[in-house]
């Protein structure tokens, strides 16, 4: 199959209990990175990477139907559980990242003017699954 | 005087596991130094070169229809964390080139409802460097 760029109609993202009508995705694998330089590298810095996990952010406007954070989380007390949730990244048909993650943040802006948009903010935890086609 | 590299030439090549449609790469080669004034410097800073490394990014559009940015081997139930490190080479034009084993520690993506998926990757070296040219 010939190799093709993604691009145009055919991106998602979804996350389970945090709502709005997205638009864009973005993210960052991480591999971690250690210094393991030592006398007998020869005047060459030494590295070795870590651990892996997956953040960034999700971003799109608000919709009136249903709240942007989960309402299952801002109970008394806070319900923690409810702010892990199961993040599929979709680059186009058949090519995506699925993973487990933490919501850090929800960034909400309202304007007089304008549309309201909402940001969320995930960072993984557990495996990152990568499926492409 | 010399003559500029500009135009149709360049080349990036990463690690197997690493897969994009690449536009352009980024370099540098950092040289730590230490401070060694003391107190015959005459009032002068004193410093020497130390250790030398190649950090940087490569940077391009994902791809559909083949081996996905990171590669499902090492995406796998157990992180396959041997196969982020291996050669990369940096290609400014024919005969002029770096190659280096690094580390590809970060992979940034982002993907428009429009537009294209942008991707880039993170890398830091780990012991010599190769200069051809």
């Amino acid at each position: 199959m010939a190799l093709v760029t993604i691009q145009g109609d055919g991106g998602n993202v979804t996350a389970a209990n945090f709502t709005g009508k997205l638009q864009a995705w973005s993210a960052s694998l991480s591999f971690g990175l250690i210094d393991t330089s030592g006398f007998d590298d020869q005047g060459y810095r030494a590295r070795e990477p870590l651990l892996c996990g997956m953040s960034g952010s999700a971003t799109g406007t608000l919709i009136t139907e249903t709240a942007p954070f989960s309402n299952a989380a801002l109970q008394t007390p806070l319900v923690p559980a409810t702010l892990t949730c199961a993040i599929v990244l979709t680059a186009t048909g058949g090519c995506t990242y699925s993973f487990t993650a933490n919501i850090s943040r929800c960034s909400i802006v309202r304007p007089y003017d304008g549309k309201g948009t909402v940001t969320f903010n995930f960072m993984s935890t557990g495996r990152i699954t990568e499926a492409w086609v | 005087m010399g003559t500029t590299i500009q135009g149709n030439g360049g080349d990036c090549t990463l690690p197997n596991a690493f897969v994009a449609k690449l536009s352009v790469w980024s370099a540098d080669i950092n040289v730590s130094i230490a401070d060694v004034t003391a107190f015959d410097s005459a009032g002068y800073l004193e410093n020497r070169p130390c250790i030398v490394d190649i950090t940087g990014s490569a940077a391009g559009t994902a791809q559909s229809g083949g081996a996905g940015p990171v590669s499902v081997a090492t995406l796998a139930a157990t992180f396959a964390v041997a196969n982020v490190k291996g050669i990369i080479t940096l290609t400014a034009a024919t005969g002029k080139a770096y190659s280096f084993t690094a580390v590809v520690y970060n992979i940034n993506m982002g993907r428009p409802e429009n537009g294209k998926m942008d991707i880039s990757f993170n890398f830091a070296s780990t012991g010599p460097i190769d200069q051809t040219w």
